[in-house]
């Protein structure tokens, strides 16, 4: 699992630098083509309450979920992000998929650089690997910090 | 009691709001008294999340926590989360099952109607100590609400004096919690809560205002969706205070292009070139055959059930003072959804909440109104959309008339200086 647990982690790292360095329009490059992502908040997840905040199933969502993040017209709070993501574990294999989940936690901080909290959650992750690509099939994002400051305009 | 001398209302028809009212903890005060224990039903939870003898669920009336619980005769009771002892909060938890409440302090018990049923050491012990000879439980439950129910949702008020729900809530609000609550059995989704930092009056003015729907909201524009030329409408209740506001889609929208560039001229927001990578998001058929593509129901003072395209949520305001409100939304599914519905239910979440392609940039619009009026004092807002005639219905969108239908019923609640003096 040593080589998993380091491209698993590169993997992390690169996807979480694509979103801070605001390349929305390469996110999608991180997913299959029957990809699923979800943001889900730990409250309706412990009551099996199966509404998410945020959800694309397909990759034309995920596209679509960025759309107006890249064409800029979407009203939202101007905010530089950082990802932290950590516990990075790569769990279980079978095949050309891989079990993983990490947690993560995101910065906001507004254009006068007072900086606050935007999500602080863990993904729950199935990996594909395609040669050494890794992309992503399903993530849930399971959110302890459900109560969102405003606005949850780009996706983590 | 707190008397408010200033600011002014500078017209009758309160097309003028003193900015004041979204900032001043003097405000913000006096609404928790005069409104929210006030004369008013506020609402508390829906039938569905109390299915058993004893499920609870706490929530917020203002800044007062309280606690709604099924009883075994299937009666809803609701009280102030409180102890009669000390003041500490007895139930810590957002929901459960309960046979009884116990006070973590002292161990106060209630039974499920808040009635006080224990209280340990009582009587002392060995003739020492105790509660005074006077003292009885009976007199000392925790504080209880009146509780009134409607369509299956349930409403709690302070006031000993208040009119029916039937009354409170008008024809136009009954006719649309039936049709849309009450003609099929909802199911409960799931959660969303936005906190937003700007004043809970700001929200309310946000959804009597069908004005900004088409500009504020540039999702279903940018990919060629919506049109400002839509049909609809709002209705109001006696006071005003509660209203309908609803669209349809229009069947002529061959000059839909032009109008839009007509109406987003001089801005650089329209930009028709988008197409969807996944248009099944905006191409699940409303579950209704009555062709209504928006429904906004703004119930006075913390309540909207809305209907956003094939979306069903019950909205409500929990302010946390003058400069923040959390945004609870109850997301609903009905009980005769099908596999497909459910999954289209899961798919146009991504229309509402605060990562909603719609709803999001209303959080974004409260939070720059708060900023800007944050250090206006003595001046006030400009709303003569629509004109300046009475809070009259309407058959079309572009105005602010069920703004000041709001702020006329605020100001008569607060008992404030007569507007336009």
């Amino acid at each position: 699992m040593t080589t998993h647990q380091q491209n698993l982690e590169r993997f992390y790292f690169d996807y979480a630098a694509c979103l801070d360095e605001q390349h929305y329009s390469k996110w999608p490059d991180y997913f299959t083509q029957e990809c699923r992502y979800e943001i889900l908040s730990r409250e309706n997840v412990e009551q099996n309450l199966p509404a998410p905040l945020m959800s694309c199933y397909s990759h034309g969502m995920v596209v679509d979920r960025v759309a107006m993040l890249v064409k800029n017209t979407l009203t939202y709070r101007r905010m530089y992000h950082k990802h932290f993501v950590s516990n990075v574990r790569a769990l279980k294999e079978s095949g050309d998929q891989l079990e993983a989940s990490a947690n993560v936690l995101v910065i906001q901080s507004d254009l006068e650089g007072v900086s606050s909290l935007y999500i602080v959650g863990t993904y729950l992750d199935l990996i594909v690997t395609s040669g050494s690509r890794l992309l992503i099939e399903n993530r849930r994002v399971v959110v302890d910090s459900f109560g969102i400051d405003n606005m949850l305009a780009v996706p983590v | 009691m707190l008397t408010i001398q200033k600011p002014t209302w500078p017209e009758a028809n309160f097309s003028r709001v003193p900015y004041e009212v979204f900032t001043e903890p003097d405000f913000y005060r006096t609404e928790m008294e005069r409104i929210f224990r006030g004369p008013v039903w506020h609402y508390l939870a829906l039938d569905i999340e109390l299915p058993s003898h004893g499920d609870y669920r706490t929530t917020w009336l203002g800044d007062v926590n309280v606690v709604v619980v099924r009883a075994k005769d299937g009666s809803v009771h609701a009280f102030e989360n409180t102890c009669a002892h000390r003041g500490a909060k007895v139930v810590d938890r957002l929901h459960g099952n309960a046979k009884r409440f116990t006070c973590p302090y002292h161990l106060w018990t209630y039974s499920i109607d808040g009635t006080l049923t224990g209280v340990p050491l009582e009587k002392g012990i060995k003739g020492k100590g105790g509660m005074p000879p006077c003292f009885e439980k009976r007199d000392h439950g925790l504080s209880k609400l009146k509780i009134a129910n409607y369509g299956g949702m349930i409403f709690g008020s302070f006031a000993d004096a208040i009119e029916s729900i039937e009354d409170f809530l008008g024809k136009p609000a009954r006719e649309q919690i039936d049709r849309l609550l009450v003609q099929r059995k909802p199911r409960l989704l799931g959660y969303l809560r936005q906190r937003i930092s700007g004043n809970w009056k700001l929200y309310n003015e946000n959804v009597r205002d069908p004005y900004h729907g088409s500009l504020l909201h540039l999702f279903q524009v940018s990919f060629g969706i919506q049109q400002p030329t839509m049909k609809g409408g709002v209705h109001f209740d006696k006071d005003g205070k509660n209203v309908w506001n609803h669209s349809v889609l229009g069947e002529d929208n061959k000059n839909n292009e032009a109008v839009l560039r007509e109406a987003y001229d001089g801005t650089d927001k329209f930009v028709p070139d988008m197409q969807m990578a996944d248009p099944s998001l905006v191409q699940v058929p409303l579950d209704l055959p009555d062709g209504i593509k928006t429904t906004i129901l703004s119930i006075f003072p913390t309540l909207i059930v809305a209907q956003v395209d094939n979306t069903y949520a019950v909205r409500h305001l929990r302010p946390k003072g003058p400069n923040l409100v959390e945004l609870h939304i109850t997301y609903l599914g009905f009980e005769d959804d099908d596999e497909k519905r459910l999954e289209d239910k899961l798919k146009t979440v991504n229309l509402i909440g605060p990562a909603g392609y719609i709803s999001m940039e209303d959080g974004e619009a409260l939070r720059l109104g708060q900023e800007g009026v944050r250090a206006a004092g003595g001046r006030h807002s400009l709303m003569e959309m629509g004109g300046l005639g009475g809070m009259e219905d309407t058959d079309y969108l572009s105005h602010e008339i069920s703004i000041r239908g709001f702020w006329a019923h605020y100001h008569k609640l607060m008992q404030l200086p007569k507007a336009g003096g």
